[in-house]
């Protein structure tokens, strides 16, 4: 579902640097070169900070989740819409 | 420390290969805000009056808006902007993508390029560091290839590339710069002056990031800016791009058909957004940088002659301009004639725009097939269309003339023939009737490059706004009257300022359009993300004021009042079919409150010396 926008890689750099721009921030957004085709993919070291998750507030499909560890199973295995669990930081 | 903005330009010069670094003031970013802002003024003080568009005097410009590369919903754009070989007027454009946040991010404001370098060349922009670089090898490929033969030399770097086709390298003025493959950036022949410089390509990786003056103020605004967005127009967006609107023109008799003979077209199923959803479009809708309403989508062409033929970012324009323009209604001729003038870099409004001119020219016995390379020129030939597109860049037979725009041709193919020819201040009309929708006649007008929709981009006639805008900008609920004229001239003045504005401020017109792009709605993401303070008042100047600097330009290279007009057929003819059958264009009562609305003298055309004072622009206004 991911458009490929990058909002949640500006929200994230913002949110830890007060900066946007993908070096600050702890997603990446990979799109391909060909079809346009995207995907959040999270950085170990989002597991390390301390945000409010503008990341899922900012994504205009609300494919990212912040979730702990037990919806996040459950989300994974949904298999009409996988989000992108990002780990709300009391569960790290 | 610079906030929001890079804080400067590179200057290259291709003559000598020589790069400066020029340093951009706080008091010039309050001036001209960004982007159209900042070309309008640095064209106004490098480019000479009568300046040769295709000469190495002229200058090219790309620049971002003061948002761009942002947290900013739809902040994505970049300027594009030179004096056009087409219309002899400056044509400043812009264009979304990837490349104006890269350069925001690679530490620049803007590109401004000078010069004619001696051998084909592309720019390497990593960065702060530029390079130049031999493009002999790169010369006579389209923008597909070349944007993977410059990728391929550095895979791993995350590049956007502006570039010219074909139709640039041959300097034809319908050439368009084109940016990430299939965006397209400078109507009137930017891509020519692309090409007269033997710059074939720019690529941009920017890895830096923008700092924000107050992150906490500006996460808040972006918020609260996008999650209206998202109310207002993410849902027509996401179902059909741009193109869904196609049926509305149609119904309302404003769907210029075959060459505005018609206002109507009888195969609009054909071209319908229906149509696409359903045969050709092969993925969800994508995304620009930073947009939230996203509008472009991959197509795929499964039978006929381009069985398997795969491109991306159609649009309402498209569907219209080879569409109905053309008379055509098979989708497959049409989405091949758009993706292949995306790959040779050649204008999808002109381009099909002069292709119906010659049609016509053809229908009325003007041109017969020893005049066409022997081509049937008849009305929604699709095959007859693609193969003049490929002639028009690269000036074939018919198509050398055919790539220099409907008064050229007119010229060439004699008497008679340029009432046919539809154009304002020599560049093509859009394909959205102005008797079916008057205030965008008065938009074409009085565009300050030439017939462009998107200078006014009124959206009031077709419920796009609410009473308390119309009331703003009007004084007047009664613009939303399709077919009445008062308060119109107002409004198009307003919104030609407010565009401005936008265009400065780097954000897409398809969300500024009402609610979120008055002045107040920039502000908080302005002032938080740049620590410049400005008053809403001071915004809209900036925007009027840039308006005013591209009317005067446009007059000092010779234009006059009688050029702010229409084409006769739209104001003689009345419409075909419809809601405007019967309609001609009301363009005389809209241009006089224009005028008065813009305080421009009627006869001269330039700014009253009241006007000029207000917007700090007296060293302009003849004596």
């Amino acid at each position: 579902m991911c458009t490929g926008c990058q909002q949640c890689v500006n929200a994230c750099s913002l949110a830890l640097s007060g900066k946007c721009g993908q070096s600050e921030s702890m997603i990446r957004v990979p799109i391909h070169p060909e079809f346009g085709t995207s995907e959040p993919v999270i950085l170990a070291g989002c597991l390390e900070t301390d945000c409010n998750g503008e990341c899922v507030d900012f994504c205009p499909l609300s494919i990212l989740k912040l979730a702990g560890y037990k919806e996040i199973s459950a989300l994974l295995m949904n298999e009409k819409w996988s989000p992108v669990p990002v780990l709300s930081h009391g569960d790290v | 420390m610079e906030f929001g903005y890079a804080g400067k330009a590179a200057v290259i010069n291709l003559d000598d290969q020589s790069i400066e670094h020029l340093q951009i003031e706080d008091s010039f970013k309050q001036k001209f805000i960004g982007g159209r802002g900042f070309i309008a003024k640095w064209l106004l003080d490098l480019v000479p009056i009568k300046t040769d568009a295709l000469s190495p005097e002229n200058v090219l410009i790309f620049a971002t808006g003061a948002l761009t590369g942002t947290l900013a919903a739809t902040s994505a754009r970049m300027s594009v902007g030179a004096k056009a070989p087409e219309t002899g007027i400056w044509s400043i454009g812009n264009v979304g993508g990837f490349m104006g946040a890269y350069l925001k991010k690679a530490g620049w404001d803007a590109l401004i390029i000078k010069g004619r370098a001696e051998t084909p060349t592309w720019l390497s922009v990593d960065d702060g560091e530029i390079k130049f670089h031999n493009a002999s090898r790169l010369w006579g490929m389209d923008t597909y290839a070349l944007d993977r033969a410059i990728k391929k030399n550095d895979p791993s770097k995350r590049m956007s590339i502006a570039c010219i086709g074909t139709a640039g390298e041959n300097l034809s003025h319908l050439a368009t710069i084109m940016v990430d493959r299939v965006r397209s950036a400078g109507r009137g022949g930017l891509g020519a002056v692309m090409g007269s410089k033997n710059l074939k390509a720019i690529a941009v990786n920017g890895s830096q990031s923008v700092p924000i003056y107050d992150p906490t103020k500006f996460m808040a605004a972006c918020a609260g800016y996008q999650k209206r967005s998202i109310q207002l127009y993410f849902r027509k967006r996401w179902e059909s791009g741009s193109y869904g609107a196609v049926t509305r023109y149609n119904t309302a008799g404003a769907l210029s058909t075959r060459n505005a003979q018609d206002t109507a077209f009888e195969g609009i199923d054909g071209i319908s957004a229906e149509t696409y959803n359903s045969r050709f479009k092969i993925e969800r809708m994508k995304a620009c940088f930073a947009c939230t309403i996203p509008c472009w989508t991959t197509f795929y062409i499964g039978s006929g002659d381009y069985k398997d033929f795969v491109g991306q970012n159609m649009n309402a324009t498209t569907f219209k301009e080879f569409g109905a323009r053309c008379g055509l209604s098979d989708m497959d001729q049409l989405l091949h004639a758009c993706a292949l003038s995306n790959r040779l870099g050649i204008d999808t409004i002109s381009a099909p725009a002069t292709i119906a001119f010659a049609m016509e020219c053809y229908q009325r016995g003007i041109l017969t097939e020893k005049d066409t390379d022997g081509l049937k020129l008849e009305w929604g030939n699709g095959p007859a269309i693609n193969v003049l597109i490929r002639k028009m860049a690269y000036r074939e037979g018919i198509g050398d003339v055919l790539s220099l725009g409907v008064v050229e041709s007119a010229k060439r193919f004699g008497p008679g023939s340029e009432k046919f020819a539809l154009h304002v201040k020599r560049m093509e009309t859009v394909a959205t009737d102005p008797r079916g929708q008057p205030s965008w006649g008065l938009g074409y007008a009085t565009s300050s490059r030439g017939a462009c929709h998107m200078r006014a981009y009124s959206n009031f006639e077709y419920k796009g706004m609410t009473d308390a805008e119309m009331m703003r900008i009007a004084g007047t609920t009664e613009i939303q009257e399709r077919f009445a004229h008062k308060g119109k001239g107002k409004a198009v003045a307003y919104l030609e300022n407010l565009r401005c504005v936008g265009d400065a401020m780097g954000l897409c017109h398809f969300l500024t359009r009402a609610e979120l792009g008055f002045q107040e709605a920039y502000l908080p993401m302005y002032q938080s993300a740049t620590g410049i303070e400005i008053t809403p008042e001071e915004l809209y100047a900036a925007g009027e004021r840039i308006y005013n600097i591209e009317r005067v330009a446009s007059l000092r290279e010779g234009l006059t009042p009688a050029d702010d007009t229409l084409p006769a057929r739209y104001l003689e003819e009345p419409a075909t079919g419809g809601d405007a059958k019967g309609k001609t264009c009301p363009l005389e009562p809209m241009l006089k409150e224009y005028y008065q609305a813009r305080n421009w003298d009627p006869v001269s055309g330039y700014p009253s010396h009241e006007k000029a004072v207000e917007l700090e622009i007296t060293d302009l206004i003849p004596n």
